[in-house]
Order: structure tokens, then C-alpha cells, then sequence
């Protein structure tokens, strides 16, 4: 069941009525119900995966919890402590490296011995694998860290896993941020329910109305980069980048609208990403949890670890301070980087992905000091308007340099798009019409310009700090209501769905 | 406590303004094509306007059924009460749901089918436009909802979702979409489900000709090719596959039998005469017949075949639209007539007088009259038909090249009737103009020269000119700035309605050749009998 299904929405009212006219004690049982039910619309054999895992979180963290009460030396709790984190962690990482390479080892296996039948054979991938596997490793380590207390009802730690809303694609949830939510009664609130629901609207707007338009367009340029000009493939990879900013944020509005009509905050994962400054900004505001997970989970107990500033000081004495600094922030980004290229798929175009913004992000910092030295000596006032205006332009401009390796099939078209757009850029393509033959006519083009244009606004709004949604409260409800309708009507008659679409699923769910 | 209501009332008004929002939005989207193709809109909502109880017959079928019976001339001759439901390339699925939904408030006593439905295929064409243009007729209902359902089992159905809210699969149109498309097009039910069409598209087929024809095909046929200067001929089998009754169309046969089983009504099986067009899967065949004969027979059920069994004495001429896969109002008169007596012969049907009926009888006279003078092919019937509405009709006469040749006596004498006398002084190659007002001659000339003649009748902007061979051929006749002048050699003519405002037919009458050949302005026609039908009826 699609987030942008029709029974989704008689789905999501059902849950919504049940969650409210049943007593506040089952709210939980009702949201697990309705989560399992929503999992097992994608197949049923998923699900022993996700069961599998939570299981496995649930023993290690009341575990590791009874052994940190046990009374024993802090030395021995640590060590029993961590060996059991160690189990578990790596049992449910195994779990997901299944998912990930699984079908290739089948694949190859079957291939090696000749096994017809396995050639062709594909790994069960349990859904929102990489998310619930992220969120039970962070419930496991922040108990280890006494951050966060175990919980010892396995089924409230399965719905916190299995929270049909976040399954899909996230947010990445903390146990003691989303699981400490779900233990509460909650109480109807009006003034959440219509919030949340406009925040799912707008979440449909950018997915159903942008997103899902431009991916028309560039699903046809990029599937024949060679055909086209340099300048149509240039439009296609920033239309790319609003693409997947629309899907990906879109979904986590609508998730995000759901939650916060049956009272639960989730964590904030897009924070407008498009007015970053820098590349390091730029992955503060794009998938907030996951750089949160990796900051706190990977690169902080890197950075930290005692072998690490061991190895350090050794550097500090034999090169000097700031070599050893520049190693204590490399080695950990290059760990974090290279792993975030695999959480998002295990092909070289997202390694290379990873790899350009690793070294970005690490050269940045390796060389803030020289960068600083050079804008001063080139007399940039960096407080100034068009200075900002430039930065931003140039860290959107790098994102859709990115978006060039990882959008097309393979490398091969990315070197083909890269080639194209330096030695046979066609300009005169922008003005003659080309640009209406890839899927999307000249009004449904101008179109998706107007719907970015509202986008641009809204966001710049939002970035100015003007809360939209108590704005809109405010007015009468003449006004209200007319916006309302707007946007329902705006979803409905331009947003691309029904026959003859196959409605695109969302990007982020394929990892 | 206050608040507490208005939280309660808030989101249902807000949901119920909505709702209406969204129907009327929905109602916009809905295109013309597949919804008003044929006037099936009409048709369906048209029934909902009959009186309770009062059809006895009703026909089913696909768009022939809606150009093929013309069921006003059947109620005026016989008395007999009858609705076509006839929509065009109907899948015999939609059939069951539309004899359906008539039983809810008609209690028939036949129910005429046509035969041709029973070689239905599944196929993406009918399963998905004509399929619509029957479903999304309807409102939003536990019965659309069941409609919907089955629509949903059907092959290459869109879905029962898009089905029962049209919008899903009809969005897209924003950017298409045209001031017609928000206006409200009203109903014009005079017509009973009948398409009258004033085209005539000649074909110069027979019933034998279609016969043989259908035999030629199943033969097979042959390839030459010439390949690097070498020319070699071999037989292919033949790529026409005669058509057999299918399973498929025998399961909705069956469930149609059964339920004009439990309303008591009785199913026949007819066809209305077609040509053969085996390219397009269109046809009715002696072997179709036949084998319809025989599942007659099994079901027992009565077999009325039109082409094969009775002679109608359809012209293929004159009495097609668009040569022989739809009948024009001449031949629907002719197959009417025909079921009429089939009928009386047959069933002991009610024979009433229905004031309904006559009120849309009076309508449909006016569409009538224009259509019959629309399909006229003969010059002396086309003035008769100008003649016997002489004080409704202005007529505008200009000849081109020359119209004097071929031009009979007798034909001089019916425009001297009608108060144009000097017709008859024209010489070879001359021009000629002649304007009646009406029944009153406002103009009339004839000249070896170029005739230029203006003027304005009742508001009516009115420029002619003719020009005869020696004058360099050529006319006009400009109504408010349009010329509605076939243009050609002989009489060009023109007929302007005066109390509907409305130019109503254009013609050429070549009556340089001996035999006065005809041109009729058919896209003319078809464009113009709707527009026309609106004034009439409103």
C-alpha cells in the first residue's frame, strides 16, 4: 500500500477514527495493528525479517539493561555490556547487508555452480530495511550509553520499529524520542488534526504535483543522455535535484501530517537543504537523521575512540598538530562517507557518489585555513548578500553535479551527460521547444515551473522563519478554507496519477 | 461548549462544500469523448424523463441501433412506446447494465438486441472509451458502484476506482480543457436515444455484393515481390478471420436473457443492416446469420435478421450516412417500419397514446424535416420538401458555370412555383440568382454576366453573386458574412430557417448533367443537426 493510494487514505482515515474512539489504553495495539497490516500489504514473507530484528534489539537491550543493574564492577558491566551491544548490532547489520547484497550473492553463487534456478532468484528484502535496522541499532547503543532505558514489552519495541508511517522511508526515529511518544495516551487535538493534515496536503503537492511530474521529464532525458543536448541534460539534472527533494521530502511531510494528527512528533529530516551555504550545511539539512545517526553512532565513537587519539598524538609528535588534526577528522568522515554510499545502494555509482562528497566535505576542512586566507586576500566581503547568494547557488549546483553520477542507469551514461553537457551543450534547445519532447508538454513544463516557483516561496517563507501554517490560522475562514480547497484542487487536477501513470514509488523507499 | 459544536459543524460543512466542489469539478473533466459520443449522454439521462411504465420495447446495440430506429416514426405509425439504448461500439457488457437500469422503472414487454454483439471480442477500444462513455453517464450510486465492480473484472478496464470518480482518469485534461467544457449542455430527449443523421454516404454495395464479399476474404490471397530484379508470386493465407460467437459475449447474453427472464419481458435478437468492413471488425455476414439463427434457436429466442431475412428496401445510395456502417434517417424510417410490423405481427405489444411521446413527436418533426431535406439527393423531392415549408424557409439560389444543360422542364416549373420564374430564361453559360424570402421572391436575374446582388432580409446580411461560364464560373452566397455556397457547376442552393436563425442546409445541384447529380454537404449536416436541435428544443 502506496502512501499516494487511494485505500491508503481510507486506510489512514480507519486507523485515524480507531486511534480516537477506542480507549486511549490500546492506542499502541491499534498503531501496531495498523502497522502490520500496512507491512503485510507489501507480502507477508517481509515480515519475519523485521520481527527477527526487533526480537534480537529487544533481547540485547534488556540484556544489556539487566547486566548494567546487575551490580557488578563497572569494568565487568562494560565488557559484558558491550560484547552483548557487539551480538546484536551485528546480527541486525548482518541482517541488512543481506538485504543489500543478497540477491548478488544468490545471483553469483547460482552463477559459479551453474544453478539455473538461482540465477535468477532474488533475496526477500524486508521493507524500510535500512531505517528500522538504523533505529534499532541506535535504541541498542543509547541504552549501552544509558541514554535511553530498555524496553522490556517486546510489542511496544515492534511498533516502534514497525510504525507504519516511518517504515517506508523514514525519518530514521530514536527509541527514546518516538517509543517514549508511543507509550502516551494522546488526545484529540483540532488544532493538530488540521496541521497535520495540511502538512500532509503540501506533502502531496510536492510529491503527486513536482516530483512526480519532472520525474517524467527526466526519466526520458537521462534514459537516452546520448540523444540529447548538453543544455536539456543540464535542465534535467537540477530538475533532478527538485525531483528528489519533493519525493523525498514530500513523504516525510505526509508522514510526518499523519503522525502529527495522532499526536507524535517525528524527527524533522529536511530542514530546506536548498539554502545551504556549504556542503557540510547542505547534509545538516538533507536527510537530518541519517547524518544525525552517522554523527552520533559512527563518527562521534570514532572520533573519540581511544586508538584513534592514541594514534594521534604518535602523528602530532612526528608530523605535527595539524596533520594529526586533519587525520582525526578524515579518518572518521572517510568511514562515514563510505558507508553512506552503501547505506544507499551497493553500486559503484554511489560509491563515487559518497566519494565526491567525502572528499569535498574533508577538503573543506582539511583546508578552512587557506580557503579563509584566499577569500580575504581576494577582498570577499563574506557577509554580503551576493556572497551568500553564490554559496548557496554553488552548493545547489554541486548537489546536481552529484545527482548526475547516482540519477542515470550506470557510470557509463554519467561520463555520456558530463561529455554532453561540455562539448555539445545546444543552447538554442532551451528556447526552440526541445524542451516540451521529453514527456511533458509545453503547459504541463510551464506548469512544473510554477509549482517550483510556489515551492521556492513557500521554502523561502519558511526560511525567513514565518510559520505558514499558524499564519494561515490566523486569517478568516473565508480565507482558510479557500486555501484549503486550493490545494486539494491543486493535488487533484494537476498532480500525475490514475490510469496510464504508473505512479511513481517513492525514491528513498528502494533504499 | 460552543466551541465544542462548532468543531463538530466546521469540518462537515467544510467536507460537504467540498463534495459539491468536487463534483462539479468532476463533471468538467469529463470529456465529451467518450461521455457525449453520440448523444449516449442523452440518451441515458433522457430515459430518466420517461414517464414510469410506459416503454414497451426497447432497443440495445451498438451505434446503429442509435442511428438505425427511429422511434418516434415507430410510436406515430404503430402506437408503440420504444427507447433506443444504443451507444456507440457498445461492449455487450454495458448492454446488461443499461436494460439494468431501464427496468428500474419500465416494465417492457421486448427487448431487441443486436446480433452482432454476440461476436464480441475483449479489446482495448471498447474496453476502455466505450465502456466509459456508458459508466461515466452515470451518478455516483450503489448501482455505478456495482457497475463499477464489474468494470473492474473487465479486461482492459481502468479500474474501479477511476470508474466510480471519473476525475482519476480524466485530470489530465487541464491543460485542454474549453469554455464548452463548463458549460451546461442541457438535455434534448425529443429523440427517444435516436441519432438522426441527415448525411448520406453512398455506397454502391448490395446485400449479395457483402456476401460475397466475406467469401472472397476467407480465401486466401497472395504476395508478388520483385527481389533484386526477380519477381516471384506466392499464396498467403488470408489475414481475415470470419467472426464466431464468443464465450465471452455468451456469458453477458446469458445474464441479459436472464434478466429479461425475471422482468418478463422478451429477449429477441435483430440486426440492423450493415456493409461490410472487414478491416475495421465491422460487419454482418450470411455466415454470422446463420450461426446467430442457430443460438436463437438453442436459447428459444426469435431471430429478426434485417440484411439477410427481411428486406427493408434499404438503398444502399441514399438511405446510409457513412457507406453502410450507420443508417441515415431514410434508411432508420424504412428498418422502423419493418420492426413495426415485426412487432404487430408478433406481440401483443400496448398500442397508446402517450402525451409524452407527442410532445417529443412535435420536436422531432422539426429535426425530421430538415434531416429528410439534408439526405434529398433528387432535386425535384429537394424542392418539394422547400415547397411544403415555402412560408418557414428562406431559400437562396446562385448558379456557377452553368445551369442550364441538363435542367428538365418539370424542374422549372416547380422554381416557377415557388415564385421564380425567370430561372427558365437563362442561355447556356449564363448566371442566375434567386432569393425567396419565405415564399416571397425578394430577387431574381439572369445574366450572361457576373450578378452581384446585396441586401438585408430581417436582419440578415446578405451578399449573392454567380458567375456563368463566360463571366469566369464561380458564386457565393454570404449569410452574415459566411458563405455557405457548396461552390460548382449548376445550382448551388441554401436554406435558412427563419425561426430558428440558422442556415439548415447547403447543397450543389449539378444541373448541367443530365442527371442533376447531388452534392450534399455532409460535415455540414452532422455539425449542424445538434446545434439545430438545441434552438428547437429550448
Amino acid at each position: 500500500m502506496s502512501l499516494i493510494e487511494l485505500r491508503f487514505f481510507a486506510f489512514a482515515g480507519l486507523v485515524i477514527l480507531l486511534y480516537y474512539v477506542l480507549p486511549k489504553k490500546i492506542q499502541w495495539c491499534v498503531l501496531l495493528a495498523a502497522s502490520v497490516v500496512f507491512y503485510l500489504t507489501y507480502g507477508w514473507e517481509k515480515l519475519p525479517y523485521l520481527i527477527f530484528s526487533a526480537f534480537i534489539a529487544y533481547v540485547g537491550a534488556t540484556r544489556i539493561d539487566s547486566i548494567q543493574q546487575s551490580g557488578e564492577s563497572a569494568a565487568v558491566v562494560r565488557k559484558r555490556s558491550r560484547k552483548v551491544l557487539t551480538w546484536c548490532v551485528a546480527l541486525i547489520s548482518a541482517l541488512l547487508v543481506y538485504a543489500k547484497i543478497g540477491t548478488w550473492v544468490i545471483q553469483s553463487v547460482s552463477a559459479l555452480f551453474s544453478w539455473e534456478r538461482g540465477k535468477t532468484m532474488e533475496a526477500v528484502v524486508a521493507l524500510g530495511v535500512s531505517y528500522y535496522t538504523f533505529s534499532l541499532i541506535s535504541y541498542l547503543a543509547d541504552v549501552y550509553w544509558k541514554k535511553d532505558k530498555a524496553e522490556y514489552n517486546f510489542f511496544r519495541l515492534l511498533l516502534f520499529t514497525i510504525y507504519f508511517p516511518k517504515i517506508l522511508q523514514g525519518p530514521i526515529s530514536r527509541h527514546k524520542n518516538l517509543g517514549a511518544q508511543l507509550r502516551e495516551e494522546h488526545k484529540f487535538s483540532y488544532k493538530e488534526f488540521c496541521f497535520g493534515l495540511q502538512l500532509m496536503v503540501w506533502g502531496y503537492f510536492k510529491k503527486m504535483v513536482i516530483a512526480d511530474r519532472l520525474q517524467i521529464f527526466i526519466s526520458n532525458v537521462f534514459g537516452n543522455p546520448s540523444g540529447n543536448y548538453g543544455s536539456v541534460l543540464l535542465v534535467t539534472a537540477l530538475f533532478s535535484c527538485v525531483q528528489i527533494y519533493c519525493d523525498f521530502s514530500g513523504c516525510m511531510d505526509i508522514v510526518g501530517g499523519f503522525s502529527q494528527i495522532l499526536g507524535l512528533k517525528l524527527e524533522d529530516n529536511f530542514e530546506r537543504p536548498f539554502f545551504s551555504k556549504s556542503a557540510a550545511e547542505f547534509w545538516r539539512r538533507w536527510h537530518i537523521t541519517l547524518g544525525t545517526w552517522f554523527k552520533d553512532y559512527v563518527y562521534m565513537p570514532l572520533a573519540i575512540s581511544p586508538r584513534l587519539i592514541k594514534i594521534s598524538k604518535k602523528l602530532k609528535e612526528k608530523f605535527g598538530a595539524r596533520f594529526a588534526k586533519s587525520i582525526m577528522t578524515v579518518v572518521p568522515l572517510v568511514v562515514v562517507w563510505l558507508f553512506t554510499g552503501l547505506w544507499h545502494n551497493v553500486r559503484l555509482s554511489y560509491l563515487v557518489w559518497a566519494g565526491v562528497w567525502g572528499v569535498i566535505i574533508i577538503c573543506t576542512n582539511i583546508f578552512a585555513p587557506e580557503i579563509k586566507k584566499l577569500t580575504n586576500f581576494l577582498h570577499i566581503k563574506t557577509d554580503a548578500p551576493s556572497w551568500k547568494a553564490f554559496q548557496t547557488v554553488r552548493t545547489f549546483l554541486l548537489f546536481a553535479v552529484t545527482r548526475i553520477i547516482t540519477q542515470p542507469k550506470d557510470l557509463d551514461a554519467t561520463w555520456t551527460i558530463f561529455g554532453k553537457i561540455f562539448t555539445d551543450f545546444g543552447p538554442a534547445a532551451l528556447v526552440d521547444g526541445t524542451l516540451f519532447k521529453h514527456g511533458l508538454d509545453g503547459p504541463n513544463f510551464i506548469c512544473a515551473l510554477v509549482c517550483i516557483l510556489i515551492l521556492v516561496g513557500v521554502d523561502t517563507m519558511q526560511e525567513k522563519g514565518a510559520k505558514l501554517r499558524e499564519k494561515i490560522a490566523s486569517y478568516n475562514i473565508v480565507f482558510r478554507w479557500a486555501v484549503y480547497y486550493i490545494a486539494f484542487f491543486a493535488i487533484l487536477i494537476f498532480g500525475i496519477y490514475g490510469p496510464g501513470y504508473d505512479a511513481a514509488s517513492f525514491v528513498y523507499m528502494q533504499f | 461548549m460552543k466551541q465544542k459544536v462548532l468543531n463538530v459543524v466546521k469540518p462537515i460543512v467544510f467536507l460537504v462544500i467540498g463534495v459539491i466542489m468536487f463534483s462539479l469539478i468532476q463533471q468538467v473533466f469529463i470529456p465529451d469523448e467518450p461521455r457525449k459520443v453520440d448523444n449516449v449522454d442523452r440518451t441515458i439521462d433522457g430515459l430518466g424523463y420517461i414517464e414510469h411504465s410506459t416503454v414497451d420495447v426497447f432497443f440495445v446495440g451498438p451505434s446503429n441501433t442509435e442511428y438505425g430506429v427511429s422511434l418516434i416514426r415507430l410510436y406515430k405509425n404503430t402506437g408503440i412506446c420504444g427507447y433506443s439504448l444504443g451507444s456507440s461500439a457498445q461492449p455487450i457488457g454495458t448492454a446488461y447494465w443499461l436494460l439494468k437500469d431501464a427496468f428500474i422503472k419500465q416494465n417492457p414487454t421486448v427487448i431487441f438486441l443486436q446480433a452482432g454483439q454476440l461476436f464480441e471480442v475483449p479489446n482495448v477500444y471498447q474496453n476502455t472509451t466505450r465502456w466509459r462513455c456508458v459508466l461515466d453517464n452515470y451518478p455516483l450510486s450503489p448501482f455505478k458502484f456495482e457497475m463499477a465492480k464489474e468494470y473492474d473484472t473487465v479486461p482492459y478496464g481502468t479500474g474501479i476506482m477511476s470508474a466510480l470518480f471519473p476525475i482519476i482518469q480524466y485530470h489530465t485534461r487541464w491543460n485542454e480543457l474549453t469554455a464548452n467544457d463548463f458549460l451546461s449542455h442541457g438535455g434534448e430527449y425529443y429523440s427517444l436515444g435516436e441519432w438522426v443523421s441527415g448525411a448520406v454516404g453512398s455506397t454502391y454495395t448490395t446485400y449479395e455484393n457483402i456476401d460475397q464479399m466475406a467469401d472472397f476474404l476467407k480465401q486466401d490471397t497472395y504476395i508478388t515481390e520483385c527481389i533484386n530484379g526477380e519477381t516471384t508470386t506466392a499464396t498467403v493465407a488470408t489475414s481475415y478471420v470470419s467472426s464466431q460467437i464468443t464465450d465471452y459475449a455468451t456469458q453477458s447474453f446469458l445474464r441479459i436473457k436472464e434478466l429479461c427472464d425475471e422482468n418478463n419481458a422478451e429477449l429477441v435478437l435483430y440486426q440492423i443492416p450493415k456493409n461490410v468492413y472487414p478491416q475495421y471488425g465491422n460487419e454482418w455476414t450470411r455466415d454470422m446469420s446463420n450461426q446467430v439463427r442457430e443460438f436463437a434457436q438453442n436459447y428459444g429466442l426469435k431471430f429478426l435478421d434485417l440484411q439477410y431475412d427481411t428486406d427493408v428496401g434499404l438503398n444502399w445510395v441514399t438511405d446510409t450516412c457513412d457507406g453502410g456502417t450507420h443508417l441515415n434517417i431514410r434508411g432508420a424510417e424504412k428498418v422502423t417500419d419493418a420492426i413495426g410490423e415485426y412487432l404487430l405481427n408478433n406481440f401483443s405489444v400496448r398500442q397508446q397514446s402517450n402525451p409524452q411521446y407527442d410532445a417529443y413527436a412535435e420536436k422531432y418533426d422539426k429535426i425530421r424535416d430538415v434531416a429528410m431535406l439534408q439526405s434529398e439527393t433528387d432535386l425535384q423531392e429537394y424542392l418539394n420538401r422547400i415547397s411544403e415549408k415555402r412560408n418557414q424557409w428562406s431559400v437562396f439560389i446562385a448558379a456557377s458555370d452553368d445551369y442550364t444543360v441538363g435542367m428538365k422542364p418539370e424542374v422549372y416549373d416547380k422554381f416557377e412555383a415557388l415564385g421564380l420564374p425567370l430561372m427558365r430564361e437563362g442561355q447556356l453559360r449564363d448566371a442566375y440568382v434567386g432569393v425567396l424570402d419565405r415564399g416571397e421572391a425578394k430577387y431574381e436575374a439572369v445574366s450572361g454576366n457576373k450578378i452581384e446582388y446585396e441586401a438585408n432580409l430581417d436582419g440578415i446580411s446578405l451578399q449573392l453573386s454567380s458567375a456563368g461560364w463566360y463571366a469566369g464560373s464561380g458564386c457565393t452566397i454570404n449569410i452574415n458574412g459566411r458563405n455557405y455556397a457548396i461552390g460548382g457547376r449548376g445550382l448551388n442552393i441554401v436554406v435558412y430557417d427563419n425561426e430558428s436563425g440558422m442556415v439548415i442546409d447547403s447543397v450543389r445541384f449539378d444541373t448541367c448533367s443530365a442527371e442533376n447529380t447531388s452534392y450534399l454537404n455532409n460535415g455540414y449536416s452532422n455539425e449542424f443537426l445538434r446545434a439545430y436541435e438545441k434552438k428547437i428544443c429550448f
